[in-house]
């Protein structure tokens, strides 16, 4: 479970959020909208705990972020897999070290990181690119390693920061359809997105955001 | 074992990817090791210096008049005295045949009757010794029974010794400022190679790394800037030293040894300048 109550904060510039509450539940998927500029990477970041909020509670599990070590806050974020709106592949190793740097990071031994890494890359339909470089890579198909790594640590929800930013129509469709095929295996999901449209006629809950404040 | 494999794999490549500030962090650990070096070789110069320049003094212990019997029984005394390492008994014979070759034997035939003394000359081992106790040494055997007067050209030494004394200084000063700037450099450049790999603190952060996983590679790479660059500068002047060692006897021999220390030293300089420049916690934010 991910709790918000009441969260706020605040940039010098006047962007930010301003008093959320949200609570997405165990299998739930919840889509933040609105546009750009509005706060969802900055709420997406305070779960993260790559932002501090300036007021308010978020609980992510068992971790009550306020107060939390900072020490700490790695072992949240290896709860939850985290797509960044900029994805953060690198990109000079191949698709699969990029998905293995997650095992390498938890100290998996390497039989353990390679099973994970290949299964997740044939779950996101990546197995026939595991030797190509990223950059050779589509916009789409970077967007499916990025999920892909945040995947490989079975994580307890999945947090992705625009997943169809700058995708045609059809490459963000496939993305839906990959987040859709990852929430009926069960998973929790909370994405940030400003094409609601995408997500029509599926099991998603909307929560909009405008200029910082929730409306919905 | 698998995680210390990690960080130097990763290490290297944020070293490799950190490009052309990695090479400027390179050219000032190069800088930083040639100016240490040639610092030591300098000061080794200089201390070789300042050992022909004292083995060049020696005392001159004139006798009383009378005391020509007793100068084997005091040479014997002063080459017993610590420091010592020859003490020559100049009869008055000699002394006369050494003013002659000096000065010339119609002048001494002038005098007469040889007036000169008897002496004793000390010369010392200029390791063992300094200007000071020099000083000191005159005038302690200056009290022995049977000399009259101890003479040694002490204001000469002192004069080239203070120009010694001032080319160590400035020496001090000039690879005091180049290690500052250096060190400076180095921080900057490793400070700026953070930046240059923010998509790797990004992706490491975002997927739970720990702050101990992100900032030890660049610890590692700042070690490794250290050592490559400092080897370099450290190696080309070794070499140097080999080529020019017997060109006039002022490039001293190379000292492995403290090239190496020099070494060591350079990769703890380029591991702390690291652990400054990133420090634990180095997060998104601060390479964004």
């Amino acid at each position: 479970m991910i709790k918000l109550i009441g969260v706020s904060k605040r940039f010098n510039k006047g962007r930010g959020i301003e008093n959320i509450h949200l609570q997405v539940e165990k299998g739930e998927w919840v889509a933040i909208v609105g546009h750009a500029g509005a706060g969802k990477s900055t709420l997406l970041r305070c779960i993260y705990g790559l932002e501090k909020p300036d007021q308010g509670e978020i609980m992510v599990s068992k971790y009550r972020l306020h107060g939390l070590p900072k020490r700490k806050l790695p072992q949240v974020r290896r709860m939850l897999g985290v797509v960044d709106q900029d994805l953060a592949l690198l990109p000079d190793r191949s698709v699969f070290h990029n998905v293995a740097l997650v095992g390498e990071v938890l100290g998996w031994p390497s039989r353990k990181t390679k099973q994970a890494s290949l299964h997740v890359l044939n779950r996101v339909g990546l197995y026939a690119h595991i030797d190509a470089q990223t950059t050779t890579l589509s916009y789409g198909e970077r967007r499916r390693l990025a999920i892909a790594r945040a995947l490989v640590a079975q994580p307890f929800a999945l947090i992705a920061d625009e997943p169809f930013g700058h995708l045609d129509l059809g490459t963000a469709r496939g993305i839906v359809e990959l987040l859709s095929s990852i929430h009926e295996q069960g998973s929790t999901l909370l994405i940030a997105t400003h094409r609601p449209e995408l997500l029509e006629d599926l099991p998603v809950r909307i929560v909009k955001i405008k200029q910082g404040r929730q409306v919905e | 074992m698998r995680r210390f494999w990690f960080y130097v794999r990763e290490g290297i490549g944020a070293f490799a990817r950190s490009g052309i500030m990695g090479m400027l962090t390179v050219f000032a650990f190069f800088i930083l090791g040639t100016t240490t070096i040639l610092l030591l070789a300098a000061e080794e110069t200089l201390d070789q210096a300042q050992e022909r320049l004292l083995a060049l003094f020696e005392l001159e212990a004139y006798l009383q008049p009378g005391a020509e019997q007793q100068a084997d029984s005091l040479a014997e005394v002063l080459r017993r005295r610590g420091g010592v390492e020859e003490v020559k008994v100049v009869g008055k014979e000699r002394a006369a045949e050494l003013f002659a070759e000096e000065y010339g034997e119609e002048l001494f035939d002038l005098l007469g009757e040889n007036p000169l003394p008897a002496s004793l000359r000390i010369r010392y081992n200029p390791t063992k010794i300094s200007r000071g106790t020099l000083d000191q040494e005159a005038l302690e055997i200056g009290k022995l029974d049977g000399i009259e007067e101890v003479v040694f050209e002490g204001d000469l030494l002192a004069r080239l010794e203070s120009v010694i004394q001032a080319v160590r200084n400035k020496l001090f000063f000039i690879a005091g400022i180049i290690a500052a700037v250096s060190l400076l450099l180095t921080l900057q450049a490793v400070r700026v190679s953070a930046r240059a790999v923010e998509r790797w603190v990004r992706a490491v952060t975002i997927i739970g790394g720990s702050a101990w996983q992100v900032q030890a590679p660049f610890l590692v790479a700042g070690t490794i800037s250290g050592v490559l660059g400092g080897g370099l500068g450290i190696g080309l002047i070794l070499i140097l030293q080999q080529v020019f060692q017997g060109s006039g006897g002022i490039v001293p021999a190379p000292d492995y040894f403290r090239a190496l220390l020099a070494l060591l030293a350079m990769g703890m300089i380029g591991f702390f300048a690291a652990l400054i420049a990133a420090p634990r916690g180095v997060e998104l934010k601060r390479v964004a």
